[in-house]
């Protein structure tokens, strides 16, 4: 164990001597707080307020949204035109969520507590976890692929230590560059929203939807969840990217697929579901793991548990993939 | 013998259906410094990498200090110092840097071996710079630098001089004479230079096609081309074809080149032919010995690609 710690903190001292490694963080921080500060300018120079009314009769309105929304999902489920079932599932998470709230009576908050502005910030811009995704798979395929074309990995494996030992730590180095990534992200931005709209209801909390059922959990667990999705996205990137330096050896190979299948991959998939059912099988439709929490399913039939056991299995491919291209081959 | 530093026995090699190297055996023993000669594309590099790890084995064993590169690799690569091809570092690094990296991956080397080394590739000037403002021969000896950096017993170096200018060989040599005079190390040395492993090396090996082709010390091998105690001279004379009819007139193989008259002789008719040139009134300008035949004539002969 000694010996791969230390092969992991080499890894690590590489990878963050790289230049791009410390621009990619830089730029990271950057882009938090300019997110933040304009959507905070935004919502000034507009007057939206930071409280919204929330009427007496919450309950007559939430079911009279309902004896809206119902039919209009059952015109969506029987209707011929297949492009409507794109909305299925966030139709069905408004219903679920307005139904749980008249059910057991909970009123609609009139402020937003600082782990639900999170979130909401988050997924409403939908960009953190691709960017840092992208970082990643340039510092893996780096890390992975770039020592083949550098020729260094001929130094590396002329070592005493096994072939598995030295890709392992490579692996859990580029994963702890995402964390690092990642948690600076989540923390800039807590900190931020905090500051521009209040540190307010720390203790709230929330309805968490998994395109099956609801559950009412502590905001700050629900934030943290989502977190976690999240990251999970971010690992089964790393570990395409992580495969495709293995088997092809190139960087540009690895980070020109990886970053294809990172921006239009999943858009692709979720339109073929529409069309053909069993596309929802296919990788990358179901990566984006905390959609399913924010929007709601965007592929009708799935759930996070689907979601979780589909790209669960993908992954443990890449996986595999990777090893037994970086264990097997002739270097 | 069991002291041997590096035993390679049968080794064989095929990808797909082609036979990359095969009956490769070698056995060195500890402070010798073997030159592993061979021209492009024989199964040099194919056969330093299966040494190291970089290639799986086909077949037949390498022992590396006793250890099998197949069943106890960590054993047989902590007394293995290599630079494989080219003295690749990382280059968005000091030297130095690069230095701690490879040393943090053995036990035993502290930042004093660390400067150690760096006094001995003579490198200290340059240790703090990125290694890519280094040249081609800074990158080399700093290639050395980390090989050494674990105290190996065996040092294996691809084609060490590809690229250096004459400066840069020359010192390079001088270094590895250091090193194997100094701390015993062992050196394995592959080049298609032959003239350096000439003034190198103790013992030299042959590979033609993925094959050993012969084994044996500077000295055999240069013997084997002078047959029968002949040498060639050189002759310049004003009439050339005169003196070479005049000479073969005394059954002597001579032959007409740019330089001159090349006459095969030994010794003792060398006055004789000069007393009848000069009786012939032909008039000699120079004579020179050829230079003693080298490994590249043994090369071209044993590999058939001489005539």
């Amino acid at each position: 164990m000694r010996t791969f710690f230390t092969l992991v903190s080499i890894e690590n001292t590489k990878l963050w001597k790289r230049l791009s490694t410390k621009v990619m963080l830089i730029i990271m921080i950057v882009i938090v707080i300019a997110a933040t500060s304009g959507y905070k300018f935004y919502n000034v120079s507009n007057n939206i307020p930071n409280i919204a009314k929330v009427s007496e009769s919450w309950q007559q309105d939430l079911q009279q949204e309902l004896t809206v929304e119902k039919p209009k999902l059952q015109a969506m489920e029987n209707s011929t035109d297949k492009t409507v079932r794109l909305l299925i599932g966030v139709t069905k998470k408004a219903i679920a969520e307005n139904e749980f709230r008249i059910n057991n009576n909970i009123k609609p908050e009139s402020s937003k507590s600082v782990w639900t502005r999170v979130t909401d910030f988050t997924a409403k811009i939908d960009l953190y976890d691709k960017i840092i995704a992208l970082f990643v798979i340039i510092a893996c395929a780096a890390t992975v692929a770039g020592e083949f074309s550098e020729g260094t990995i001929k130094m590396m494996i002329s070592r005493p230590y096994k072939r598995h030992e030295i890709i392992t730590a490579k692996l859990a180095a580029t994963i702890l560059y995402g964390l690092s990534l990642s948690v600076t992200t989540f923390v800039l931005n807590f900190i931020f929203m905090g500051i521009y709209f209040g540190f307010t209801g720390m203790d709230a909390k929330e309805m968490l939807w998994t395109s099956s059922t609801i559950l009412y959990v502590p905001a700050v667990l629900k934030t943290l969840i989502v977190f976690g999705l999240d990251f999970l996205e971010i690992i089964v990137y790393v570990l395409l990217t992580f495969a495709l330096s293995a088997i092809f050896r190139s960087r540009s190979i690895a980070t020109g697929f990886s970053l294809f299948l990172l921006l239009v991959g999943g858009s692709i998939v979720q339109i073929l579901s529409i069309y053909f059912a069993w596309c929802k099988y296919l990788p990358f439709g179901v990566a984006d793991f905390a959609n399913f929490v924010n929007i709601g399913a965007l592929i009708d039939g799935t759930t996070l548990s689907f979601a979780l056991i589909v790209m669960g299995i993908y992954s443990s491919i890449f996986c595999f993939a990777g090893y037994w291209a970086f264990i097997k081959k002739d270097i | 013998m069991t002291d041997a530093i590096l035993k390679i026995e049968n080794l064989r090699k095929v990808i797909g259906n082609r036979t990359i190297v095969s009956e490769i055996s070698i056995e060195l023993k500890a402070g010798e410094i073997f030159g592993f000669l061979g021209p492009n594309g024989a199964g040099k590099s194919t056969t330093i990498k299966m040494i190291v790890g970089l290639s799986k084995i086909t077949e037949g064993t390498i022992l590396v200090g006793g250890c099998s590169v197949t069943k106890d690799f960590k054993g047989a690569m902590n007394s293995i110092g290599c630079i494989v091809e080219n003295p690749d570092m990382y280059e968005y690094m000091s030297g130095l840097d690069n230095l701690r990296i490879f040393a943090k991956m053995y036990r035993n080397v502290d930042e004093k071996r660390i400067n150690e080394v760096i006094e001995i590739v003579d490198l200290d000037r340059a240790i703090n710079h990125k290694v890519k403002t280094y040249s081609l021969g800074m990158k080399q000896r700093l290639g050395i630098a980390q090989a050494l950096l674990h105290r190996p017993r065996l040092l294996i170096l691809d084609e060490p001089t590809n690229g250096l200018d004459p400066a840069g060989i020359k010192e390079l040599r001088e270094l590895l004479r250091k090193l194997s005079i100094e701390t015993g190390l062992t050196l394995f040395i592959s080049s298609h230079i032959l003239s350096e492993m000439q003034q190198m090396c103790d013992r030299v090996g042959i590979i033609n096609e993925g094959k050993m082709i012969t084994i044996k010390t500077v000295e055999e091998l240069v013997n084997l081309t002078q047959e029968n105690n002949k040498t060639i001279l050189i002759f310049q004379t004003d009439d050339n074809e005169m003196a070479a009819s005049l000479i073969s007139n005394m059954k002597i193989n001579s032959n007409l080149t740019q330089d001159g008259l090349q006459v095969e002789t030994t010794r003792d008719r060398v006055p004789q032919i000069v007393s009848t040139l000069t009786y012939a009134h032909i008039a000699i300008y120079a004579m020179d010995k050829k230079k003693l035949q080298s490994l590249e004539d043994v090369f071209m002969k044993l590999t058939g690609k001489g005539k």
